[in-house]
């Protein structure tokens, strides 16, 4: 069963004369342990892609399925508890809670989700040495360079063990070699697991690190 | 001829009643500007919080569950100001000349602490409408 599948997904803004198509007719399929690059200029859709594979956002017409959840017409409560226990989101600029350590950041994504305790304590723990903070876990975000803190924002989206995980432009606020580095370790992480993942990017440096690459332009997908 | 309770009597002596009266709106009108005060640093403090809600709304958090807490904050901060307030009225009360009459009434305390409690969860409840508007697809996108 593929982790994610939209068909002829149409997503349009505003109505009348101020009305702007973000999508248009986009089909999807990422298989369930495939990572796949979505690629185009700001203002292509992408965010939007992104958002409606999420959950965060609803489409004006077409289906959306991530593995047997058929979203397209879930209602704001069952978007809420679909997102905190099938997917897991990195953004941008890692957003991470400022007053909580690394460790409890994860612990977070864990108590949203009703799976505090030692269980979720010990997954923490694992994840961020995995990731190489083993010694910042009681580091706040103040505390650890941009590259640490979207790690932690990884270990983050991935403690619900989600079926997919977004990456919005996860390398963006980061130099070459940094972005490079989280990128491999993205794909340590979700191959490890057998996880599918969709990264956004508008750097095509960064595309070589996905199975494959998908182009929007204009609100219109080109593999 | 009637007998008089004793308050009965007090309470008909001249000028007893006003004087209690204006007390009462004393007391009335501090806990109002403490609900005020309440109201706006919990709306400060939400408007500061609103990327971070839509991060939390992102992954998952109920609308419900983050104004739970903002209540169960602006509680806490009400218990920790009741705890000082109270303990620099006692304070005050040892200091002060014994000619100014000052009574501490448990009743009174716990009418305060009540008082207050409601005060702090109606000032915060003002908050609840922005964060159940917060849109969680603003965490995607924009930096």
């Amino acid at each position: 069963m593929p982790a994610l599948e939209l068909k002829d997904v149409r997503k349009v803004y505003g109505r009348g004369d101020t009305e702007v198509v973000a999508l248009d007719h986009a089909t999807l399929t990422v298989g369930d342990d495939e990572m796949v690059g979505l690629v185009g200029p700001s203002g292509s859709g992408k965010t939007t892609l992104l958002s409606i594979a999420g959950g965060l956002l609803a489409p004006t017409s077409g289906t959306v399925r991530v593995g047997p959840h058929e979203i397209s017409d879930y209602d704001t409560r069952d978007l809420t508890r679909f997102r905190r226990e099938f997917v897991g989101f990195v953004f941008q600029g890692a957003n991470l809670v400022p007053f909580l350590t690394a460790k409890e950041n994860l612990l977070v994504a864990a108590d949203i989700a009703g799976r505090s305790g030692a269980d979720a304590n010990r997954r923490a723990v694992q994840l961020l040495e995995e990731l190489g903070l083993g010694g910042r876990m009681n580091n706040t975000p103040s505390q650890l360079s941009g590259g640490e803190k979207q790690r932690v924002a990884i270990g983050r989206a991935l403690m619900n063990e989600p079926e997919l995980v977004l990456f919005d432009e996860p390398a963006s606020a980061l130099d070459t070699k940094l972005g490079e580095q989280v990128m491999e370790l993205i794909r340590q992480e979700v191959k490890g697991r057998g996880t599918a993942a969709v990264v956004v990017t508008h750097d095509t440096r960064m595309t070589h690190f996905a199975d494959r690459t998908v182009e929007i332009t204009d609100g219109r997908l080109a593999a | 001829m009637s007998a008089l309770t004793l308050d009965q009597a007090i309470a008909s002596l001249p000028g007893v009643t006003q004087q209690q009266s204006v007390f009462t709106a004393v007391i009335g009108v501090t806990l109002a500007v403490a609900g005020i005060v309440v109201a706006l640093f919990f709306a400060l403090l939400t408007l500061e919080r609103v990327g971070l809600f839509g991060v939390l709304k992102a992954i998952g958090s109920p609308s419900r569950s983050l104004a739970g807490g903002l209540v169960l904050q602006a509680l806490l901060i009400a218990g920790g100001a009741f705890v000082l307030g109270g303990a620099m009225t006692w304070g005050l009360s040892r200091v002060i000349p014994k000619t100014v009459p000052l009574q501490l009434l448990p009743r009174r305390v716990v009418i305060t602490a009540v008082g207050l409690a409601v005060t702090a969860v109606i000032g915060s409840a003002i908050s609840f409408r922005r964060i159940i508007r917060i849109d969680p697809a603003t965490a995607v996108g924009g930096s």
